[in-house]
């Protein structure tokens, strides 16, 4: 068996290749501008009135018929830190959860809810090279399991570490994140089980351009009350979802360091190149390696054509 | 999904319709001894709210807050100067029974809202006034202090028994 390989030819391929890679570079590296959708839908959560009865974790689990949990939704013993000091997180059977914050001194504890904050600009979105996400006009961020091939990227890359993989079910890969309840209700421009369950309206639905209004006034009126901050307005480019808290943010397990740009803007470059790193690299590598074997190759041959003279 | 709670809550409403917490024109009239908060009644039995109790300790104006007195202190009073005489005036006038209203959210865009943004709803607007003050005057705090849970409530938080 003998391999040709033109030298000239494999040249050739490479420098065309390296020319169409720089040719096709991303056109434009400047600030990005967030594809809004104005008539979005979102929730405002006031964490001044969040009394951590857990009603919309109990309300997430009936709606997404989540598997029945290992205590009573009514139990507060599970706001306890584990033995790592860290708090509760969204995992496979929980869209949602209240986390508790003491604070000394204070008589009240300090309540949060934690969810898919279904960002304007998603990085789960990005990161996801099958297209399993897809952020909808109503402003839900919602995931298609079918497509889905269980890399995990998507929960490398939100920076709120929310979505969370299903281990029980390896084989059909499952990524378990809120969807806003998109399905059942927020296509019908219907608030979500969580807000609707909340009894102390910590949690309000609507437009989310109005929801910022709404948030301004309840700043405004009562300036000791909250910190003049609405977490989620421009946070990873915006998200839907919106904090208001009597507390600074950084205090109660939010992170102060996440950029106003999406996290998109960082790695637009990067993304650009990988589909041109898997179509030419195999093919350039491949040759070079050719090339460098070629001599090997050869002696190999004549060795072998030898070898039959002499028989 | 003839299950989800708002449909039922809706549909109690309608069952029960009944008038709640009647504000009076003044305190003049003999306040009530008992009141039957069951208008949002589902995963929770209606809440018997000892009335008279409550009424001795606290002004009448605290929770009827359109009663004459306390009625002219608010925003609310520039306009709505006809409550003081509207006798079927009740929290569900001006607080809706359900917590989000379609027509709200499709008016405001592009306008430059001043009233009426941030009304909380029924379920919200006792919540927040009744358990704001149990924290302050030691009442009961917890959600079963105050109403405890129906059958479908019990299920619905997983609650064994």
């Amino acid at each position: 068996m003998t391999i040709k390989i033109q030298r000239r030819s494999l040249l050739k391929g490479g420098l065309a290749g390296t020319v169409l890679s720089i040719l096709q570079r991303p056109k434009s590296t400047q600030a990005h501008n967030i594809k809004k959708y104005p008539d979005s839908y979102g929730v405002l959560v006031d964490l001044n009135r969040c009394i951590g009865c857990r009603s919309c974790e109990a309300a997430c689990n009936k709606e997404q018929g989540l598997p029945e949990p290992n205590t009573p939704f009514t139990d507060q013993s599970i706001f306890t830190p584990d033995e790592h000091g860290q708090k509760r997180r969204t995992d496979a059977t929980a869209y949602t959860v209240v986390q508790r914050y003491d604070f000394p001194g204070q008589d009240h504890p300090l309540f949060k809810k934690v969810q898919c904050n279904h960002c304007l600009e998603p990085a789960c979105l990005t990161s996801c090279f099958v297209n399993a996400y897809t952020k909808t006009p109503e402003g839900a961020v919602i995931y298609n399991p079918d497509v889905c091939v269980g890399c995990r990227t998507c929960m490398i890359a939100c920076p709120f570490y929310i979505p969370t993989f299903k281990y029980s079910s390896g084989f059909h890969p499952r990524i378990m994140k809120c969807i806003f309840c998109y399905d059942t209700r927020l296509k019908y421009g219907k608030p979500p089980a969580c807000v609707e369950a909340c009894p102390q309206e910590a949690l309000l639905f609507g437009k989310r351009d109005d929801l910022i209004k709404k948030a301004r006034r309840r700043i405004e009126n009562k300036p000791d009350l909250y910190q003049d901050h609405i977490y989620g307005e421009f946070e990873a480019g915006g998200t839907s979802w919106l904090y208001l808290s009597p507390v600074p943010f950084a205090e109660i397990g939010f992170n102060p360091d996440i950029s106003d740009e999406p996290v998109l803007d960082s790695v637009k470059n990067f993304l650009a190149i990988v589909p041109m790193v898997l179509t030419i690299w195999p093919a350039l590598f491949a040759g070079f390696h050719l090339l460098a074997t070629r001599k090997d190759l050869q002696a190999q041959t004549t060795d072998d054509t030898s070898g039959e003279d002499k028989r | 999904m003839n299950n989800t709670p708002s449909k039922l809550i809706i549909l109690c409403i309608h069952l029960l319709g009944c008038i709640l917490f009647t504000a009076s024109n003044s305190c003049a009239q003999p306040p009530p001894e008992e009141v039957i908060i069951d208008q949002l009644a589902d995963l929770y039995q209606p809440v018997v709210f000892d009335h008279s109790m409550h009424s001795e300790m606290y002004d009448c104006s605290l929770c009827h807050h359109t009663n004459d007195n306390a009625w002219q202190n608010r925003s609310c009073f520039r306009c709505h100067r006809e409550r003081l005489v509207d006798d079927k005036s009740r929290c569900s006038t001006c607080h809706s029974t359900t917590n989000y209203k379609e027509a709200e959210t499709t008016t405001t865009r592009n306008q430059d809202p001043k009233y009426h943004i941030d009304i909380p709803a029924l379920k919200g607007a006792w919540h927040l006034l009744c358990r704001n003050c149990h924290v302050q005057d030691d009442g009961p705090t917890d959600c079963q202090g105050c109403h405890v849970f129906t059958a479908k409530g019990k299920s619905f938080f997983n609650e064994k028994k």
